[in-house]
């Protein structure tokens, strides 16, 4: 012990500051970072318009045997989005053109705040679309009708919450959440020529 | 050091032990790393914002999107695809058709550029087969009606665009 002590005092002082290598090291990891910041977190919603229409997340899902009376039935969800208040989802038999059912989900004005009335929303609309999706297998699709007179701030969110209503999670082998879209989204744009003979 | 004594350079060098006060400075390189890790993106941001658009806020924690390889910003009074040059008016009522008219000219060149790449990229015909792909972001401004934004989208569908992303910025 005395001899490791005498050998320690025997090392000559470093007059150079401990904290260099720290420096040395942020300054070199400083760059890196700034050539990576974002500066701007977008947040994108994709969406399809008439003519591809393939879901590339579906799989054909296995029928139960159950649901056979409308497994031939095509079914297509039509979600119109006229006001800021309120979603309503209409489901069409694509072959005749019946509306089946029609539900309508009201937003609340604080739903641009409180990311628990959002979550509270995209949870019901989520569960009617699941319980139209065992009914009709072959429902793969929601198109999306927008009126033309609303802002791009108010329907943004509205399709945020659509786009949120359609994924499924699922947890995948490891702790990660898998998620899988179960609807494609098709945008249906009017055009001019709807506003004008109207 | 003193004001009475003067500065003396030969004084100074004769200091023992003089070393670089490091300490506020390292202050400030931590504060500048935790703000550059919290804003680290490991995915290449090609995209920019002008100006002339204040996107919407949207809340969400996952930040879907980033196929995009064309951009079109929307103005109340300016429209840009990609880098090509502003279409700016006055009155989107009383110019549309001109308007519609200028945009359907740039979706064809940048159709016809995406084809052309296409062909350069694959040799090979079935490789090449539906391989041709735009995808638009729309990133428009929150005031912009989406009349404006329905009948450009129109008109990209009738150029052979089918695929678009709505971008709003991501509210924390």
């Amino acid at each position: 012990m005395s001899f490791l002590q005498k050998k320690r005092y025997k090392i000559p002082e470093d007059d150079s500051d401990p904290m260099l290598p720290f420096m040395s090291l942020l300054l070199i990891i400083i760059p890196v970072l700034i050539g990576n910041i974002a500066f701007y977190h977008f947040k994108a919603i994709e969406l399809n318009t008439p003519g591809v229409s393939k879901n590339e997340n579906s799989n054909e899902d296995v029928i139960p045997e159950e649901e056979d009376k409308n497994k031939d039935v095509k079914a297509i969800i039509k979600t119109n989005i006229n006001t800021v208040t309120e979603i309503e989802l209409e489901l069409i038999n694509e072959d005749t053109g019946d509306t089946l059912e029609i539900k309508s989900f009201p937003l609340t004005p604080d739903m641009n705040e409180g990311e628990e009335e959002v979550e509270r929303v995209i949870a019901q609309i989520n569960e009617v679309i699941q319980s139209y999706k065992k009914l009709y297998p072959r429902l793969d699709a929601m198109l999306l009708s927008i009126d033309r007179s609303l802002n791009y701030q108010d329907i943004l969110p509205m399709i945020s919450i659509l786009q949120s209503s359609i994924e499924e999670k699922k947890r995948d082998e490891g702790d990660g959440v898998d998620v899988k879209k179960i609807l494609t989204m098709v945008l249906i744009p009017t055009g001019s020529s709807e506003s004008e003979e109207s | 050091m003193s004001v009475k004594g003067g500065l003396s350079f030969s004084k100074m060098s004769e200091r023992p032990n003089a070393k670089l006060q490091i300490t506020s400075l390292m202050d400030v390189l931590t504060i500048i790393l935790i703000f550059l890790l919290v804003n680290y993106s490991d995915v290449e941001q090609d995209t920019e914002l002008p100006d002339f658009v204040e996107l919407p806020l949207l809340l969400g924690k996952e930040s879907l999107g980033g196929k995009e390889n064309s951009t079109m910003a929307i103005g109340k009074n300016k429209i840009k695809l990609n880098k090509n040059t502003e279409i700016q008016f006055n009155s989107y009522q009383k110019e549309k058709d001109k308007i519609l008219e200028d945009i359907h000219e740039q979706f064809t060149a940048l159709i016809q550029k995406a084809s052309l790449d296409d062909e350069n990229k694959f040799k090979n015909e079935n490789e090449k087969e539906g391989s041709i792909k735009v995808v638009l972001a729309i990133q428009a401004d929150k005031d912009v009606p989406y009349e404006m934004i329905d009948d450009i989208v129109m008109v990209a569908s009738n150029s052979g665009i089918t695929q678009f992303e709505f971008v709003g910025l991501k509210k924390d």
